[in-house]
């Protein structure tokens, strides 16, 4: 009988042990979608607000998925990106801005942050980068750790050219039901588009031959702490492009495929003809996501940046981004 | 009066008379509005200024047509046909989705001028038009216009234009026509269009019979992914069309003639794979076809122009390239084609020079073969743009569009005429170049001079050194004011690359930030090495640093 109840207890107790490591790792997770680096120029100031209770975790783990800029002197577009991570100490209600460049402050947390991070924060890269950053509770060896709620981290970030003082900025994505490096859709509260109903959004754009048109795009998806994941954009095949007294000029849009994150420029969108047609007038067209290339349809964030030089019939110089995927001013 | 006087006088005197005869060939109008590409046509040219429309003939003041202040509408979509001595003109006066159609009929005579003119529709959403005639001077005013279905509508005159027949034309059903282009042989009236049916988008064309235009026939041709343009040109007595299209994930310039009764379909194999911007043809009266076109491949080169010859209707094509840069990092972009006899003189949009300049190129034999060298024909200190050329009375006709400085912000049309042998003796000149080792050692003199100035501080040096298109819009006073907080200790030079007019340099700099306020907060950044990567370009005989603006990449200039 006794061997018995013994027998009763371990069982049950292994259970527990075993219940309790078929738990998932869970860690609130933010995305920044577009981190630019290019000393001593441009930097992108992050900030992050720690709001789970210090008993549930105790550092963050920060990835980014950095790639050059530039290769070839053109624009990188379909090149993967490679992982920088570190691990930092954190408490409950820890707020950290650095410098992503890793420049200002040796990289270190500005602004007078006193707290013992134990390191810098910055991508420890030269040269002109485009990146995301990833930040996610975790152990002290980098492991995620499970908190309280999804949605206990606050993000921003400011993209700024120190030289003319330039700035744009957005804020953090979170996935509001998951907390791990996967960021769903569906969860995102209207931030991103895919491929299927509403895959497109409308845009105006000014004349090339004078403002510049830019969309920064990051696919997002699975295990975006070690996967290069794509997406497939284009211009719209039903609209086209229009000019400003409502012609449709017709053209077969190039497909597009940014991998990991990239910078894609309105005329790399457009055939050359119809990049004649408009050059002088600007115009309209729709931005899509497609499906098909390599990978499943990954849904993207994109940001639209609009940049003229020092024009005085628009008030000087403009350098400014948006987030052109939500939802909430569709079409 | 010494003997050098006279010299001296001599010398004045042909400066004088050189720079007359420069002025005498050309003439400028404006400020224009340069959404709107120049029309030429003959010996007029037309533009709009102040919202009006203007044509003019070269030696001539300007006629005004229309004004769209005092109609309170925006012309738009103006067209010049010049039949004998009369010259029409068509445009739309367009407001919102109640337009009109016009045509002025001008007769310039001497020193008198006689015009008249007409409401040829109204009411209407006017989507685009074309003014043809035919051999027998037959005049045809066509309009697309949309409704709740889309409608071709021509106006005929077969008086020379005192009175025109409305003709609705009967077409197919389709959800959308893209793209129309009219041509009128042996009594058909061809309308070669772009449509799309059922969410699919065809080639095709319907025939309608002189003169009640009743349709004959009508045919798609072929299904296309989406077509950028058609164009309809008139082989001997056989319509073709040519058109791009895409096709597995490739661009191609392809076509059909109608030949004994049916179609046969061509394609120009030398341009398949390229993304051409646009064409323009020329056909002789023994069936001898020449294509211009310019064309791209996407990360392999930027636009070039083609010349493409058939002789036996479009069956087979022997294609060149004609333009004569030696890197292909600009753009050499819309020729068009003007023809006198077997003289060819072909103009296009250049930009090897950095500041875009209008590009000459002749042929004596049909485009047989090309004489050697690119002649610019605009001036190199003005931004030249969207070139257009004719040939009337033996004497060539271009137009363009160029800005009056390198703000590049308000624009004049440019008019030149010029006679073949002034062409050729254009060409034969070629300018003083620069031998590669000046050039370089040159932009090693301009790329220390900047960052010596980056390191004393010396703003009115660094600024100098600008590209002028950003000069132009960037004053001193401002981007002195805009340097930042960066202190530069020291630099040397890693490396440099040219090509053509445009360089790339690394350079290695030490520099610091003693104190930078970000946020409202002090920060500060400790001295470090950093290795920039910065263009140059060749502009005026000596070498500029583009601006480029970190964040979004964009730039005052594009080439």
């Amino acid at each position: 009988m006794r061997k018995k109840f013994v027998l009763f207890y371990a069982v049950i107790i292994c259970s527990v042990f075993i219940i309790g490591s078929l738990t998932v790792a869970r860690a609130d997770t933010l995305l920044f979608p577009v981190i630019a680096v290019n000393s001593p120029n441009v930097t992108t100031i992050i900030s992050v607000m720690n709001e789970a209770a210090t008993s549930s975790a105790s550092y963050m783990r920060y990835i980014y998925r950095v790639k050059d800029s530039i290769v070839s002197d053109a624009p990188n577009i379909t090149g993967g990106c490679t992982s920088v991570a570190f691990t930092r100490p954190t408490y409950y209600h820890d707020l950290v801005s650095f410098d992503a460049s890793g420049v200002m402050n040796g990289g270190n947390a500005l602004f007078g942050d006193s707290d013992p991070y134990g390191g810098g924060f910055g991508i420890g890269l030269t040269g002109a980068k485009r990146a995301y950053l990833l930040v996610s509770h975790s152990s002290s060896t980098g492991a995620r750790v499970d908190v309280a709620s999804p949605s206990v981290l606050v993000g921003e970030a400011i993209i700024m050219d120190i030289m003319f003082g330039a700035a744009w900025g957005y804020k953090a994505i979170n996935d509001t039901v998951r907390q791990d490096y996967t960021f769903d859709i569906a969860n995102l509260s209207g931030a991103a588009m895919q491929y299927g109903a509403n895959n497109f959004r409308g845009f105006n754009f000014f004349p090339m031959n004078e403002w510049s048109t830019r969309f920064f795009v990051t696919p997002i998806g699975s295990d975006m702490d070690s996967a290069n994941l794509e997406g497939l954009v284009r211009l719209s095949t039903s609209l086209h492009v229009l000019n400003r007294t409502g012609l449709e000029f017709i053209f077969t849009p190039p497909e597009i495929s940014p991998k990991c994150t990239a910078a894609i420029d309105l005329r790399d969108l457009m055939d050359s003809t119809t990049k004649s047609a408009v050059e002088t007038t600007g115009g309209y067209s729709r931005f899509c996501v497609q499906s098909g290339g390599t990978q499943p349809d990954n849904p993207v964030i994109g940001y639209k940046l609009e940049y003229v030089v020092n024009n005085p019939t628009y008030g000087g110089t403009n350098n400014s981004g948006y987030l052109f995927t939500n939802t909430w001013a569709m079409p | 009066m010494g003997k050098y006087s006279c010299g001296i006088i001599f010398f004045l005197i042909f400066l004088i008379t050189a720079g007359l005869s420069y002025a005498e060939n050309n003439v400028l109008s404006g400020p224009v509005d340069l959404t709107l590409e120049p029309v030429l046509s003959s010996e007029w040219a037309g533009y709009i200024q102040d919202e009006t429309l203007y044509i003019r003939r070269f030696r001539d003041e300007p006629i005004r047509i229309a004004s769209g202040k005092e109609a309170g509408a925006v012309i738009t979509d103006p067209h010049i046909l010049v039949i004998g001595k009369k010259v029409f003109v068509s445009y739309v006066e367009r407001v919102m989705d109640n337009s009109r159609l016009l045509l002025t009929a001008v007769v310039s005579d001497k020193d008198k001028i006689s015009r008249e003119e007409k409401e040829i529709s109204k009411g209407s959403t006017i989507l685009q038009t074309h003014l043809l005639n035919d051999e027998k001077d037959r005049l045809f005013l066509i309009e697309l216009v949309s409704g709740k279905k889309q409608e071709i509508v021509v106006y005929l005159s077969s008086n020379g234009g005192d009175t025109f027949e409305k003709i609705k034309l009967e077409t197919d059903e389709t959800d959308a026509i893209l793209g129309l282009r009219p041509i009128v042989i042996n009594n058909l009236l061809y309308l070669f269009s772009v449509f799309s049916r059922q969410e699919k988008t065809f080639v095709g064309f319907s025939a309608f019979e002189m003169p009640t235009l009743k349709l004959l026939e009508s045919r798609v041709l072929k299904e296309s992914g989406g077509v950028s343009f058609v164009e309809a040109v008139k082989v001997v007595d056989r319509p073709m069309l040519i058109y791009k299209s895409y096709h597995a994930n490739r661009f191609g310039l392809e076509g059909f003639i109608k030949s004994e009764g049916l179609w046969e379909q061509f394609s120009i194999k030398d341009a398949q794979g390229m993304d051409v911007a646009r064409m323009n043809a020329h056909v002789w009266s023994d069936g001898r076809i020449l294509i211009l076109y310019s064309g791209e491949e996407r990360d392999k080169f930027k636009q070039r122009i083609y010349a493409a010859v058939s002789e036996d209707k479009g069956r087979n094509w022997a294609v060149k390239r004609i333009d004569d840069k030696e890197f292909d990092n600009t753009r050499s972009w819309l020729p068009r084609i003007a023809v006198e006899g077997d003289k060819v003189m072909v103009v296009w949009e250049d930009a090897r020079d950095i500041r875009s300049e209008v590009m000459m190129k002749l042929s004596q034999d049909r485009g047989k073969t090309w004489l050697k060298n690119d002649t610019p024909v605009s001036d190199a200190g003005n931004y030249a743009f969207r070139p257009r050329i004719s040939f009337a009375e033996g004497v060539f006709y271009i137009a363009w569009h160029q800005f009056r400085d390198d703000e590049k912000k308000t624009s004049d049309l440019a008019f030149m005429r010029l006679s073949w042998d002034d062409a050729v003796r254009r060409n034969s000149q070629k300018p003083d170049g620069i031998t590669n080792e000046k050039k370089e050692a040159l932009l090693r003199e301009r790329v220390s001079a900047y960052w010596k100035g980056m390191v004393e501080k010396d703003l009115k040096v660094t600024y100098a050194i600008h590209d002028p298109f950003f000069r132009a819009r960037m004053p001193f006073d401002y981007y002195s004011a805009h340097r930042g907080p960066m202190i530069y200790h020291s630099y040397s030079i890693e490396s440099s690359r040219i090509e053509g007019n445009i360089a790339e340099i690394r350079v290695k700099v030490r520099y610091e930030v003693p104190k930078l306020t970000i946020l409202g907060k002090d920060t500060a950044i400790p001295p470090k090495e950093i290795v920039t990567e910065d263009t140059y370009l060749f502009i005026d005989g000596t070498w500029f640093r583009k601006f480029i603006d970190a964040m979004s990449g964009g730039s005052a200039i594009e080439y």
